[in-house]
Parts: structure tokens; sequence; C-alpha cells
């Protein structure tokens, strides 16, 4: 159970990643752990739309940022 | 001109290089902005505050991560006391420890990884999952938000927030463990 972020995270070690992998094939709890890790964090990717920066914040952060130039 | 030499030229005084660098930089902030908040209006704010922060702090940078790592840790930091001032954290610590002792068994393998619900374009499930993430204390959600959505390794993340490479381990896997948990929650209402 705790090698599951791990192993999503590509951060076991070769030996280690191949008793894991063995593991998940013979135990159920652990592959549904696994899958439902996985697909939570799949899920999480698609939360957020790309937004442009507004026109009006745009300029007003130039004229801060500018402002200082001047200090 | 790359990052490198317009970061060089910046520290020089030269301003155009300096809004070169952020002209290259500012969608991503003024976005890591939108999924630390929210909202756009503290979008907006962390946009600024975090450019003239980089401004004010630009001698100081050493170059030993690149400019966009520290710009991050920027916003992150400015981030982190915000969320924290506006105690938007509605679950405590000591909740997120109990998920992750497995003190209880949080999906009773009840295996939701098939359910019909559960696709990206479900809005429904997209609403839960971020009210969770709004949910989670400001120093896991920020870890959350940087590695499984921003994709920033869990090295770069340490060394964003000044942490050890294991805590950040421990803080991303705690939050999986609670995020999860709330959408078995969510699986369980709706039946396989």
């Amino acid at each position: 159970m705790k090698y599951i972020s791990e192993y999503i995270d590509r951060e076991l070690e070769d030996a280690l990643r191949e008793v894991f992998e063995e593991h998940i094939r013979i135990c159920r709890k652990c592959r549904i752990n696994l899958h439902s890790m996985e697909k939570t964090i799949f899920i999480s990717k698609f939360l957020y739309k790309e937004e442009k920066i507004p026109k009006k914040v745009k300029k007003k952060l130039y004229y801060r940022v500018r402002m200082r130039y001047k200090k | 001109m790359n990052e490198i030499e317009l970061v060089e030229k910046a520290k020089l005084g030269d301003t155009k290089a300096f809004e070169e660098l952020m002209r290259r930089t500012q969608d991503k902030i003024y976005n890591l902005g939108i999924k630390f908040f929210g909202n756009k209006e503290d979008a907006a704010d962390l946009l600024q505050e975090t450019y003239i922060k980089a401004y004010e702090s630009l001698p100081n940078f050493e170059g030993r991560s690149s400019f966009s790592t520290w710009l991050y840790r920027i916003a992150t930091n400015f981030a982190l006391m915000k969320l924290r001032k506006e105690k938007m954290k509605k679950v405590s610590i000591e909740e997120l420890k109990e998920i992750s002792d497995g003190s209880k068994d949080s999906i009773d393998f009840y295996d939701w990884s098939e359910n019909p619900y559960l696709h990206y374009k479900n809005e429904e499930l997209k609403e839960i999952l971020n009210e969770a993430i709004n949910s989670l204390p400001p120093k896991y959600k920020t870890i959350f938000i940087l590695h499984d959505i921003e994709g920033l390794s869990i090295q770069e993340v340490a060394k964003i927030l000044s942490l050890s490479v294991p805590t950040v381990k421990t803080r991303i896997h705690r939050s999986r463990l609670y995020l999860r948990e709330k959408l078995s929650e969510y699986f369980k209402k709706k039946g396989n």
C-alpha cells in the first residue's frame, strides 16, 4: 500500500518496482487501490481550463511593475 | 535570447529583458493562481505580487534554479500565505492523518475504476473533486497542484517549497488518499 504513490511517480527502484508489479498482479485490494489512485490523478488534470489573462489585468501588471523601475 | 541571458540583462537593469521574461512566464503564473484560489481576482493578485517581488528580489537571484522555478517559488509562497490567512482549510490535518494512517480502509475494496460515471467530462465528478482539492489544507493543496496538476517533479516541488523529498512524497500521498476517498464516496452513492 505505501508504495502506491512512489510507483505512480516512478520513484521506486527497479527491483522494488518488479516486486510491486508482481504483487499488484495477484492482490486485488492493491490493484483496486492503484487503479483508483491513478484515476483520481487523471481526472484532476482535467479540472482546469487554460485561462487567458484579461487585458485589464495585464495592463495593471505592467503599470505596477514599471512603477518599480522608477524607485 | 535564452532565459539565462535575459536574467543577466535584467539584473543589470535592462527593463525590456525583465518584461520579456514576464511575457514568457505570465500565462503560467496566472493559471497557477487560478488553480490555487479558484478565482480570477485572486489569480490577478498573485500575478502582480509575484512579478513585483521578482523584480525587487532579482539582485538576489543566483540562478541555482531556472527563472521559472524561482517564480513558482515566489508565487507558491504568496499563495500559501493567502490561503492560510483566509483559513480556507475545511479539513483538519488530523483528519488527513487519519486517512493516511490507514486506520480506516478508505476504499473498502470498492472498485470504481471502471464506473461509467468515471469520465473526465462528468461535470458533477469534477465539481466533487474540485471541492475536495479546495478543502485540503494549504500545505497539501499547493503540493498536489504543483505535482499532480502542474506536472512538476517531486524534486522540483521540494526545491520550490524548501522541503525534503520524503516530506513532499508523504504529502502527495496523503492528498491523493484524501481525494480518492472523496471520489469513492461519490461513486458509492452513484452505485456501480
